[in-house]
């Protein structure tokens, strides 16, 4: 197989603290895998780690055939691996094209102005809004923000953190319909979500973390139909 | 009266360039550098040491400002990166170290603690505005001090890096993860803030005549004290801060209030603090 | 020739340096990093002098005079640097010590810019005298409460609030005693040189002082000690190189480039070891020896306060604690709309809800962490709705933090007595507490060497030491595994049966299956459900919010900004 992501054995720790122990994980490019698993279970440790905002303590994280775990953050993003991270993380001060340039700071100018038009075809409310300063967005455009922004330098690999976090649920469907028509696209796609049928409607494949490590790797049907899932986000049984 | 005015505005540009360093740094990176003074005096006097009577003024200021830009540059690579930009005590403590360095070093190789002089003529051409005769070297360091500042500002407010910048002071880590060179831009910072030190010094040089080994301790703090009244990370509320301290104590000097001057950008510093505890210009970052 | 190792003169200058590193060191321990030092060296060395010259005031009494001149100047100072935090506060107290500079050059009284002199000589065996006095006090006060107090602003100002501790009147008096420390110092200086000047008090001087402490380490005084001898020793000794015959005279350049040495050390040092030369647990090796005397102290004083509250009983007819209408915006965006919320004494709530929905917010208001916009808060019936959280605390708001705020440097017992300290009367002493967690057997370990289940179960303990009324835990089980789940329900019974109400704020149900008397819903700032957990568990609308299941029946307009 050629391209993709893959994780081999990768370990996180936070000093004394395991976030992630021994994950293995492959994704087939052009796909979109649901990342499940309750609060605390390492899901953002491993967007994280895939990103390159936490060195992975062990293990090897491999993008595209080459060895990426000891790459630097922005490197990894010039080679095509975009985070939208949880919170939003938008850029308050700067307007929102500004947030939106500064998703593309890699690409040469005119591609920049391409990818830029592009964006606000995708999502007109942002056009709209583009010289208002983001911190006065509203938390659903906010959330379109950051997912246009980690779009603009054309990643090969989206990972999505919580994208509903904080979101009425008209905004989650407006966020959803985006990213139900970025699925259709080539582009490879890690979803943490705790609206559990959200994601799974949208994923190709989902894993269960628990206490860092996978402990489930099934299709996404038949992770919906079983009891314990609920009761893992819920709470009251086994993950 | 115009004199004592100009003399303030220069001082006072002297000032905010300085400051415009320190608020560079803060703003972007959230650490002190309190090598600055140092880097300040340290291209002066290697400009002027470097030069010869035949140099050609501009070259003199390039040299400066080259030297300030890589003197700069280094305290990243010297305090900053070792210790991580996560640790600003022990990043700000680790700059006092290479302030230290950087005084006694120049101080060893100058064998003393005297100025050096300017080795070329400084132009001696005259003006005259509303009657009174001006430097005419003094109205052209003016007008490249407001230059430079203007520039400066305008990076930061309209290019890609300086729109970078501004994002990195907000949340460094999502800068890095949307792929921008994350240690270029932190270079860049301290390069530009070295590049403004470097400008500083030399036209302390034009203005006075000399750059002495001494001068950085004592107008670095003022540096720092003008860009904490101005506001942390404000770069308006920097070269607000300076012009206005600079034309202060010049025409206090002119009043003889001399047993004082020293005190006015502390008294200022202590006033402001007391009314806006965060500066003239607050900054969301600060 | 000089003899270094012998060299008194050296060893006396040592001494005054180490009394002025140990002022440093009691002002940094509150997080308060002060550049002005040098204005209290000046204002002890000066009046001490002044006493000394014009009035013949003996030793004790003319340094004594110094200090109190420097605690009075430190006040306004102190005020003014509780207003201000970080590099502001750096800069304010680098301006303080050279507008003290500038002030003393144009008092003619004390020879201006000239210098002043006149002054008796102090003896060797009077520093050394002063240095033992200094050290045993200093070592009194940190090894108090007081002391544990000042430590914990060190690591975590909020926490430290939320554990009872009146940050503000702490930090002021820690400039103030540390100001009259370094004023000794001062004074010392003053009748060792037998000539000071304006000159002598410079920023230069501040740093030198600031990197005592900086260098040698802020956790133990051993360190105050250990950074004013190397320093001292670094700049003093080298300067002697030159004359000293066994060195040879390749390295005579030594002299003049140990300055340049200095600040290359600096520059290697930080990033090694960016706490200083002495660490916290040297420290605690250190004071290992004293351990089992202050125990028995605390033990007696805790059992004392424990009996005095053993006639107090929880009022009747009043709620634990009781919240009315607490809306909460942040710039626009509405995080809790007109909360309601009462919890009856020794009962268990469970207050769940989905990432976002606003159970943080709501224990940060409760426990003065965001001040109250709207709506009231009632502890025990008395309006707590505008109180500071650490007084809050004392009245009986206890509350833990959701990613875990344990002070870094204090040991699990160091942190549990913290707690018991803001304790009101009646409540278990610290030790019954320790055994209630189970954390006696690490009482003397840091919390960097503890798991992340035995740092929730320590932020309990701490919370629980201050005999609370009622205690809010925010999302103790995260990351825990079904046994650790299992250990924390006991420990959560086993603190309701001591009396304390327990509010248990968590993102899904399985602490509050089992354990909760209640279970209350929170979406959207907006409380949606209450009942048992079964109840919640199949309401739709618990589903909904959680699990993003089915479509919503009717539009909900967004929250604009």
């Amino acid at each position: 197989m050629s391209g993709g992501l893959e994780l081999e054995g990768v370990e996180v720790r936070y000093g004394r603290v395991r976030a992630l122990h021994d994950v293995q994980l492959t994704v087939t490019p052009g796909t979109t895998t649901a990342v499940l698993g309750r609060n605390g279970a390492g899901k953002s440790s491993l967007l994280r780690a895939i990103a390159g905002a936490v060195r992975p303590s062990g293990g090897h994280v491999r993008w595209n055939e080459d060895d990426i775990t000891r790459w630097s953050a922005d490197r990894r993003a010039r080679a095509g691996v975009g985070l939208v991270p949880e919170g939003r993380r938008i850029f308050p001060d700067l307007t929102v094209a500004e947030n939106l340039r500064l998703g593309g700071f890699a690409l040469a100018s005119e591609e920049l102005e391409a990818r830029m038009e592009t964006t606000a075809e995708l999502f007109p409310i942002l056009a709209e809004r583009s010289n208002q300063p983001a911190g006065r967005l509203s938390g659903g455009q906010q959330q379109m923000l950051a997912i246009g922004r980690a779009l603009m330098s054309r990643p090969d690999l989206l990972l999505l953190d919580e994208p509903s976090l904080g979101l009425s649920p008209l905004a989650v469907g407006a966020v959803y319909e985006q990213l139900a028509a970025l699925g259709e696209t080539t582009i490879t796609m890690l979803l943490v979500e705790q609206h559990i049928h959200r994601a799974l409607d949208l994923a190709d494949a989902a894993v269960v973390l628990s206490l860092g490590q996978i402990v489930a790797s099934e299709a996404p049907e038949t992770l919906a139909a079983d009891p314990r899932l609920v009761s893992a986000y819920l709470g009251g049984g086994r993950p | 009266m115009i004199q004592v005015l100009i003399n303030g505005l220069l001082q006072g540009a002297n000032y905010a360039l300085l400051a415009l360093g320190y608020t560079l740094v803060f703003g972007v990176m959230h650490l002190l550098t309190l090598a600055h003074g140092e880097v300040f005096m340290a291209a002066g006097l290697l400009a002027l040491i470097i030069a010869t009577p035949t140099t050609p003024l501009w070259l003199a200021a390039v040299i400066a400002i080259a030297v300030g830009a890589v003197l700069s540059i280094l305290t990243d690579f010297v305090s900053f990166r070792p210790v991580g930009y996560a640790r600003p005590i022990a990043a700000a403590v680790s700059t006092i170290g290479l302030a230290i360095l950087i005084l006694n070093a120049t101080l060893q190789i100058r064998g003393s603690s005297t100025a050096v002089a300017v080795p070329f003529d400084i132009p001696r051409t005259d003006i005259s505005i509303g009657g009174t005769l001006i430097s005419m070297t003094q109205v052209v360091s003016l007008v490249v001090a407001i230059v430079v500042m203007v520039a400066t500002h305008q990076f930061v407010q309209r290019t890609k890096w300086g729109m970078a910048m501004r994002a990195f002071a907000h949340d460094a880590e999502t800068v890095a993860l949307l792929g921008v060179p994350v240690r270029r831009l932190t270079v860049l910072t301290l390069g530009i803030a070295g590049s403004l030190a470097g400008l500083a010094a030399f036209l302390l040089a034009m203005r006075i005549g000399s750059v002495s080994p001494l001068t950085g301790l004592e107008v670095g703090l003022i540096g720092l004290a003008v860009m904490t009244i101005g506001g942390l990370g404000s770069l308006t509320g920097a070269m607000v801060a300076g012009v206005g301290l600079g034309v202060i104590q010049s025409f206090a000097a002119y009043y003889g209030f001399t047993g004082f001057q020293a005190a006015i950008p502390w008294l200022l510093l202590v006033l402001v603090l007391l009314v806006r505890p965060r500066g003239l210009i607050p900054t969301a970052q600060a | 020739m000089i003899d270094i190792l012998t060299n008194d003169a050296l060893v006396t200058l040592i001494a005054i340096h180490a009394i002025a590193a140990i002022g440093m060191n009691l002002v940094y321990l509150t997080g308060q990093l002060n550049l002005g030092q040098a204005a209290f060296l000046a204002i002890g060395a000066y009046t001490t002098a002044w006493v000394d010259v014009e009035l013949g005031w003996a030793l004790v009494p003319s340094l004594m005079a110094g200090a109190v001149a420097a605690a009075i100047v430190a006040f306004p100072v102190a005020v003014g640097a509780n207003r201000v935090r970080g590099i502001y506060l750096i800069m304010g107290t680098l301006a303080v010590g050279e507008l003290v500079r500038v002030a003393i050059g144009n008092i003619e009284a004390v020879g201006a810019r000239q210098g002043y002199f006149g002054m008796e000589p102090v003896s060797r065996g009077g520093v050394y005298a002063a240095l033992a006095v200094v050290l045993v006090l200093a070592l009194l006060l940190v090894a108090s409460s007081h002391g544990l107090r000042m430590r914990s602003i060190f690591d975590d100002e909020d926490a430290a609030a939320a554990a009872g501790v009146a940050t503000r009147r702490v930090k002021i008096a820690a400039v103030m005693i540390s100001a009259a420390v370094v004023a000794i110092s001062g004074g010392l200086l003053a009748k060792w040189l037998l000539f000071i000047a304006p000159r002598d008090f410079g920023v230069g001087v501040s740093f030198e002082v600031a990197l005592y402490t900086l260098i040698g380490g802020v956790h133990s005084l051993l360190g105050a000690l250990v950074g004013a001898t190397l320093i001292t020793v670094l700049i003093e000794v080298l300067s002697k190189v030159p004359d000293l015959d066994y060195v040879p005279s390749a390295l005579h350049f030594l002299s003049g480039w140990r300055l340049v040495v200095f600040g290359a050390l600096v520059i290697v040092l930080m990033p090694a070891l960016p706490e200083g030369l002495v660490s916290r647990r040297t420290g605690l090796a250190l004071s290992a020896p004293f351990r089992t005397l202050r125990r028995r102290y605390q033990s007696t004083e805790e059992q004392t306060h424990r009996r005095a509250g053993a006639d107090l009983l929880p009022p009747a007819n009043t709620a634990a604690i009781a919240l009315v209408g607490i809306t909460h915006d942040f710039g626009g965006v509405r995080a809790l709309n007109s909360v309601d919320f009462s919890v009856d004494h020794g009962e268990i709530v469970a207050l769940i809800g989905a990432n976002g929905a606003g159970k943080t917010t709501l224990i940060d208001v409760v426990g003065g962490r965001l001040s109250c916009q709207v709506g009231a808060i009632t502890l025990l019936g008395s309006d707590v709705t505008h109180w500071r959280p650490e007084m809050r605390t004392r009245t009986g708001l206890a509350r833990t933090f959701q990613n875990v705020r344990v002070f870094a440097h204090l040991t699990v017992e160091e942190t549990v007595r913290l707690g018991w300290l803001a304790a009101r009367p009646g409540g278990p002493s610290s030790s019954d507490v320790l055994q209630l967690v189970g954390l006696e057997a690490h009482r003397d370990v840091l919390p960097g060497r503890l798991t992340l289940s035995q740092r929730r179960h320590l932020e309990i303990a701490r919370a629980v030491a201050s005999n609370p009324v009622v205690v809010f835990l925010d999302e103790p089980s995260v990351g825990m595994n079904d046994d650790e789940r299992a250990e924390l329900a006991t420990l959560v019974r086993a603190i309701r049966d001591l009396g304390v109400a327990v509010v248990v704020v968590d993102h899904n149900l399985d602490l509050a299956l089992g354990v909760a008397d209640r279970v209350v819903v929170l979406d959207f700032g907006e409380i949606i459900a209450t009942g048992s957990a079964d109840d919640v568990l199949h309401d739709p609308r618990v589903r909904r919010a959680y699990l993003g299941e089915n479509e919503p029946e009717e539009a909900i307009g967004e929250v604009e900004a």
